[in-house]
């Protein structure tokens, strides 16, 4: 069959909507412009008259503003800074209920970036039911629930709700926000339940950007229903529209002198100042020491050396070989005219080093693109010999260029060896490659864990060297039982780098791939690659027959399903 | 505020649904292989695309924009059910049953990245431009996807002719 036939089968047989769906639409077409008219209506009150209306509502968020607002007193700390900006808090958004609770959006604010609320979900019956705290708050509060506590049989905890001890009926609650259609990340939650039983919830999300839009379209939704009845749950829905406080002010930062600290350099950057928040992105290089397990934290101080807290957890991406830090912190009430970064080692009361900068104003950020990863991040080791031992078949070993992470696929004779099994990995003069942070406290390989991965059923630990260049050549693997002299296994194998390799890309990947003459390979015609460099899956998992390099990469790529699926 | 919607706008809107309701219809279906979870995906699209309809500088993109609200409202769906409850074991859609070759069968079969541009290029007509469009991708991974997954829905229908024999 042709793909020409295939594409008018398709089109032939194309499935027609259940009887209902035509009604279902025009049902939901004559509901929204029945809203419309609606609208209409109430836009033709007198040019006086809406403005009469809108004096008495300024007027009566500004009372409230100045007595009452909850947004800013959540009970773990406010999610967002308040300072001046009370007065943009927008009150009394809507509520829905049905026959179990009320949702209520009682407060919100939003910078163009974060959007912070209140709301309240009350029980109709607060006699006899009462709201379930909200994100597992409900651990805090033993003493309102029995709480089920049981040693889980790997040594870990697990806590099973029971019931409230007043016998009341729990009901559940939950909390997602939409905003013009899209659902938004939650960033921070806290809750407490008042005097009358409202579940009072505090949330703030985050745009993945600045919006342009002065006024964005938010829909909170949250399924309500009894505790034990998942099924029976019913969303309650809340739309309302928030204006952008839209005085954020954007600075470069400019590096006042040395850039440089002992192994760290501030690259570029930019401030974004906004009501509810102020906004990093800093780009800079650093060089990790040994004993710098965990890198460094680059905290912000303002030129008087008060320090700005970061209110959420930052997020870093690599940028070629240098590092994007992505921050969030509390809003300052004046903008400085200096900062300060400090270097400080995680985990260390050891800084490496303080750069000064000034802020310039400016209307644009300007950053580099994070670059696609090079194709050849990734290579392989091509067995050298047998690599099937008495008690292990060792599958493949990944090595990615870039971070040195160093993924071995094994098999061996059960899972009691695979978690005492520990690798170490031999230069070409057979000497031992430095591992970048699997070392103990004796300088014994250790942190490496293999994990059985349910989909191949293969075990596969994960380790990195501290300089993925001493992998060139030939290299040995050597696998041994945690605690006994003599190894388990020793393997060869030649570091091949399958984008370099030339002639046919099916056979350079197939060579270094199967050891293993029963192992069936699904000859597919996927060509990976990655966006995050991290990302543990195999860069070629699958080649197409029979093509040449060339071919290969012309043809596309597709996108690693486990770290780029997101980000399509 | 934005000026509503003018009456000739309105009755364009409609117009534009009522004409691309079966094609929405569909694309619902192949995102969410649920019939019933299909037709509300439409349903909130429309709704979206209505309320903002102010966004749209041309009316002759209405088609288009409707496609990629109910696209969006289908990756809404699909995150709610990820995160409500594991996505069910679905029956594939068996499609023109009473066919020699139900190919929306397969169709139905293939992952998404490759359906969904399937459905979308030979179900409904859409360029390939609208399709990238609609669903936020580049021009060549969506003429990839295209061929690759033709590739795979021909390789599939063979297998199983020849299982037949």
């Amino acid at each position: 069959m042709t793909k020409r036939q295939i594409a008018h089968l398709i089109r032939e047989q194309r499935p027609e909507p259940p009887e209902g769906y035509e009604a279902k639409i025009e049902r939901a077409l004559d509901g929204l412009m029945r809203e419309e008219q609606a609208m209409k209506r109430r836009y033709k009150v007198s040019t006086l008259l809406l403005a009469a209306a809108l004096v008495v509502l300024a007027l009566a968020g500004a009372a409230l503003a100045a007595s009452e607002l909850k947004l800013f007193s959540a009970p773990h700390g406010s999610l967002v800074s308040s300072e001046g900006i009370e007065d943009r808090v927008l009150t009394g958004l809507g509520s829905a209920e049905n026959e179990l609770a009320q949702l209520t959006v009682e407060e919100a604010l939003y910078d163009g970036k974060t959007i912070a609320m209140l709301i309240s979900v009350a029980p109709q019956n607060p006699e006899k039911d009462a709201i379930l705290g909200y994100a597992d708050s409900w651990l805090d509060t033993k003493d309102v629930y029995n709480v089920d506590i049981r040693e889980t049989e790997n040594g870990g905890t697990q806590l099973s709700l029971l019931g409230r001890r007043d016998g009341k009926r729990i009901i559940t609650c939950g909390a997602r926000l939409l905003v013009n259609g899209e659902e938004v990340e939650e960033m921070a939650a806290d809750s407490s339940e008042d005097e009358e039983g409202r579940e009072q919830i505090w949330l703030r999300y985050a745009l993945e950007a600045f919006e342009d839009d002065p006024v964005i379209h938010c829909e909170l939704r949250s399924a309500v229903g009894v505790w034990d009845d998942y099924a029976g749950r019913q969303w309650l829905s809340v739309s309302f529209d928030l204006a952008r406080v839209q005085d954020e002010r954007t600075f470069m930062i400019v590096p006042m002198g040395d850039a440089k600290g002992e192994r760290f350099e501030i690259l570029r950057g930019y401030l974004t100042f906004a009501r509810a928040m102020t906004y990093m992105t800093l780009d800079y290089s650093y060089i990790q020491a040994p004993e710098e397990d965990m890198g460094i934290d680059l905290r912000l101080f303002n030129g008087d050396g008060e320090r700005i807290d970061a209110h959420s957890g930052e997020q870093i991406e690599l940028v070629g070989n240098d590092w994007r830090l992505i921050d969030e912190m509390e809003a300052v009430e004046e903008i400085p005219e200096t900062i300060i970064l400090e270097a400080k080692v995680i985990g260390e009361d050891r800084t490496l080093g303080r750069v000064t900068c000034r802020l310039v104003e400016t209307d644009s950020i300007d950053l580099p693109d994070a670059p696609e990863p090079e194709t050849p991040h990734l290579t392989y080791l091509t067995p050298k010999g047998s690599w099937v031992s008495d008690r292990m078949r060792l599958l493949f070993v990944d090595i990615h260029e870039t971070t040195g992470l160093v993924i071995v696929t094994f098999t061996c004779d059960g899972a009691e060896t695979a978690e005492k099994i520990r690798f170490t990995l031999l230069d070409a003069d057979g000497q031992p490659v430095e591992l970048k942070y699997m070392l103990d406290s004796e300088g014994n390989p250790a942190g490496q864990y293999a994990l059985l991965d349910p989909y191949d059923g293969y075990y596969k630990v994960f380790t990195e060297v501290r300089d993925s260049s001493a992998l060139s050549g030939q290299i040995g693997i050597e696998a041994r039982i945690e605690g006994e002299e003599t190894p388990l296994a020793r393997f060869e194998g030649v570091v091949t780098n399958a984008f370099s390799a030339t002639g046919d890309l099916n056979k350079a990947v197939l060579v270094a791939l199967p050891v293993d003459p029963n192992l069936v390979f699904t000859v597919g015609d996927d060509l990976c690659y990655h966006t995050r460099p991290n990302c543990g899956q195999f860069g070629l998992s699958y080649a197409p027959m029979g093509v040449t390099l060339a071919e290969a990469v012309n043809m596309g790529k597709t996108a690693c399903p486990r770290c780029c699926e997101d980000a399509e | 505020m934005d000026a509503l919607p003018t009456e000739e706008r309105k009755a364009l809107f409609a117009e534009t649904v009522r004409e691309r309701e079966k094609s929405l219809y569909r694309v619902a279906l192949v995102m969410l292989r649920r019939n019933a979870d299909a037709e509300d995906a439409v349903c909130d699209a429309v709704e979206a695309a209505w309320r903002h309809i102010d966004r749209l500088r041309d009316d002759r993109a209405l088609p288009a924009y409707l496609m990629t609200c109910t696209v969006n409202a289908c990756k809404n769906a699909l995150r709610r059910r990820r995160r409500e409850r594991p996505v069910d074991d679905l029956a594939l859609y068996a499609g023109a049953a009473d066919s020699p070759v139900p190919v929306w069968g397969y169709l139905m079969g293939l992952p998404e990245k490759y359906r969904l541009p399937l459905a979308l290029r030979y179900g409904e007509d859409m360029p390939v431009e609208e399709i990238a469009r609609a669903l936020r991708l580049p021009r060549g991974t969506v003429s990839t996807r295209l061929s690759r997954g033709l590739k795979i829905l021909r390789a599939q229908m063979e297998k199983e002719v020849e299982g037949r024999d």
